[in-house]
């Protein structure tokens, strides 16, 4: 991996429809976020563009496909695949999310939240630490948005998150969207579900933006603006948080002229310094 | 088995195959003499010099004059450009952008700006920039690229010379001889003497391969400026299609990224509208 001086840092998930605009704004974008899994089969010459892109700025890769969180063992070859782009490309770090994507030998096709149990916590760790032998580095375990409570579960998604990267000895990618998302959709608060957090994990942080469906719960789809409770989130986690944040700005689609989405990084970054800010008064 | 006493087609078959294997070693020396000498760095922060990578200093004066225009300071009427602001000079930094602002103080026409040799020079500061960070060939590489050449130029003639001069003597044909002994050097000159380093070609195919997806719907400023020193006139979206009134030539021939070698070294500075239809 490349080190990387200790500082806050706030940057946008690559994607190649915004490449203009991303080059246009490298000197207010501190770090990409690159789709992994987009890569994994990719020739030999988009690899070698991505390591360019790497050069000019730093580069954090985000899988979606392992599937770690689950009793079923990870297929090796995507591990695999990811230590040979992490070889190539040296990014800053890598993660993956807290759910599972395929069973019974059928791929899902969506990331899908598992029973928050001990079996899935058991599955979860020996997955974890296979893809930190094969890869030679731990990636950060992102919580994920659902819209249906997980049957078989024996814990809250808080303690679940605590549980999981206590027990992988994982960072915690910090999906501030899918905590807002979570706790709109099963009657939660967003602050007390951050409240319970291990934040001493969490160094990558996601936000992003969803819509809010007819039943009155929220879609965490990437297609809209961060909306200001996740600014006021990410703020809250600043000001308790000890470590330096590594913000990424997640947009899949509809994207707005990119002085929006540059417009929303320097949101997250006020917001990141006023956190600081607030820390002292704490 | 002495080739030099074989009956001319026969030689002629043995030259063909001793020609491509002398231009194959050609190209195959200068990339492995090219791949030792790694860039400095990688920066692509200026998309000036990516227009230059792409398409020398011509193309750094077209990216320049279609910024301008975006930006407002310049107005395009189909092939015309006119200078909007008199003082438009203060509202830029990039000594190109001042040039192409003075050029169009006096004159209107887009393809003669390409001839003017202080507009010429702004765009040339690039390739001085480039040659340092190792993506344009520097002295150094220049002299490995010719000893490469002058070594198959002279096997080559070595090798057609004999035979000639043997042929003269029987009194035989030699003329199809004579015709592959000039064809076989010019291409290896045109494989010993590319536009960029090895280096910076893989840098602009990363940055192609980088924006070959890029959306261009509503770029502009800095966004469009990116997408055309990437992409070049040709490579943008119809929503742009002003561009193309300008530079008529740069769209007709596509912005080649192969035809930087006879940008830099045959067009040189003359080629009116666009280094001919290099990185026009």
């Amino acid at each position: 991996m490349a080190a990387v001086a200790a500082r806050d840092r706030v940057g946008l998930g690559w994607r190649p429809e915004l490449a203009a605009g991303i080059f246009a704004n490298l000197n207010r974008i501190d770090v990409l976020e690159v789709q992994a899994d987009d890569y994994f089969d990719a020739p030999a010459s988009q690899v070698r563009a991505l390591r360019t892109l790497a050069r000019q700025a730093p580069v954090y890769l985000h899988g979606i496909g392992m599937g770690l969180a689950s009793t079923h063992a990870v297929q090796r070859k995507r591990v695999e695949a990811m230590a040979r782009l992490i070889d190539a490309v040296q990014p800053c770090g890598w993660s993956e999310h807290l759910a599972f994507v395929r069973a019974g030998g059928m791929e899902i096709g969506h990331l899908a939240a598992p029973p928050r149990n001990s079996n899935t916590l058991e599955g979860l760790c020996v997955n974890v630490e296979l893809a930190r032998r094969v890869t030679g580095s731990t990636p950060a375990l992102e919580n994920i948005a659902t819209l249906i409570d997980p049957p078989g579960s024996e814990m809250t998604e808080p303690d679940w998150i605590a549980a999981a990267t206590r027990g992988a000895d994982s960072d915690l990618l910090l999906d501030l969207h899918n905590v807002l998302t979570n706790a709109t959709n099963f009657g939660g608060d967003p602050y007390s579900a951050l409240a319970r957090i291990p934040l001493d994990r969490v160094g990558v942080i996601h936000i992003s933006g969803g819509r809010m469906l007819p039943s009155g719960r929220i879609l965490d789809d990437h297609l809209h603006d961060t909306p200001d409770v996740v600014f006021d989130m990410l703020k809250w986690v600043a000001a308790r948080g000890q470590r330096p944040l590594t913000v990424v700005l997640e947009r899949d689609g509809d994207y707005p002229p990119i002085g929006a989405l540059v417009a929303e990084l320097d949101r997250a970054r006020l917001a990141i310094a006023e956190g600081r800010c607030d820390r002292a008064t704490l | 088995m002495n080739p030099f006493d074989w009956r001319g087609p026969e030689f002629l078959v043995f030259y063909l195959f001793f020609g491509l294997a002398t231009v194959i070693l050609v190209y195959v020396a200068r990339e492995v003499a090219e791949s030792g000498r790694e860039a400095k760095q990688t920066d692509l922060s200026e998309p000036y010099s990516i227009a230059c990578l792409r398409g020398g200093a011509n193309e750094v004066l077209r990216v320049a004059t279609i910024s301008l225009v975006d930006r407002g300071l310049l107005k395009a009427s189909d092939d015309k450009v006119r200078l909007l602001k008199e003082n438009a000079g203060r509202a830029v930094l990039q000594p190109v952008e001042r040039a192409v602002l003075d050029y169009f103080k006096t004159r209107d026409d887009p393809a003669k700006l390409f001839s003017d040799s202080n507009a010429k020079d702004a765009g040339r500061a690039y390739e001085q920039r480039l040659r340092e960070l190792g993506h344009l060939p520097d002295r150094e590489t220049t002299l490995n690229r010719l000893v490469i050449f002058m070594g198959a130029l002279a096997a080559l003639w070595l090798v057609a010379g004999i035979k000639i001069i043997l042929a003269i003597e029987r009194g035989r044909e030699y003329s199809f001889l004579g015709i592959l002994a000039i064809v076989f050097p010019i291409v290896a000159a045109i494989l010993s003497f590319p536009w960029r380093t090895r280096q910076g070609r893989r840098v602009l195919d990363d940055l192609k391969m980088l924006f070959s997806d890029s959306r261009q719907i509503g770029a502009t400023g800095n966004e469009l400026l990116y997408a055309t020193a990437v992409l070049g006139v040709a490579g943008l979206s119809t929503e742009h299609a002003w561009t193309r009134k300008l530079f008529p030539r740069a769209e007709a021939t596509g912005i080649s990224s192969s035809c930087g070698s006879s940008c830099g070294s045959s067009c040189g500075g003359g080629c009116g509208g666009g280094c001919g239809g290099c990185g026009s």
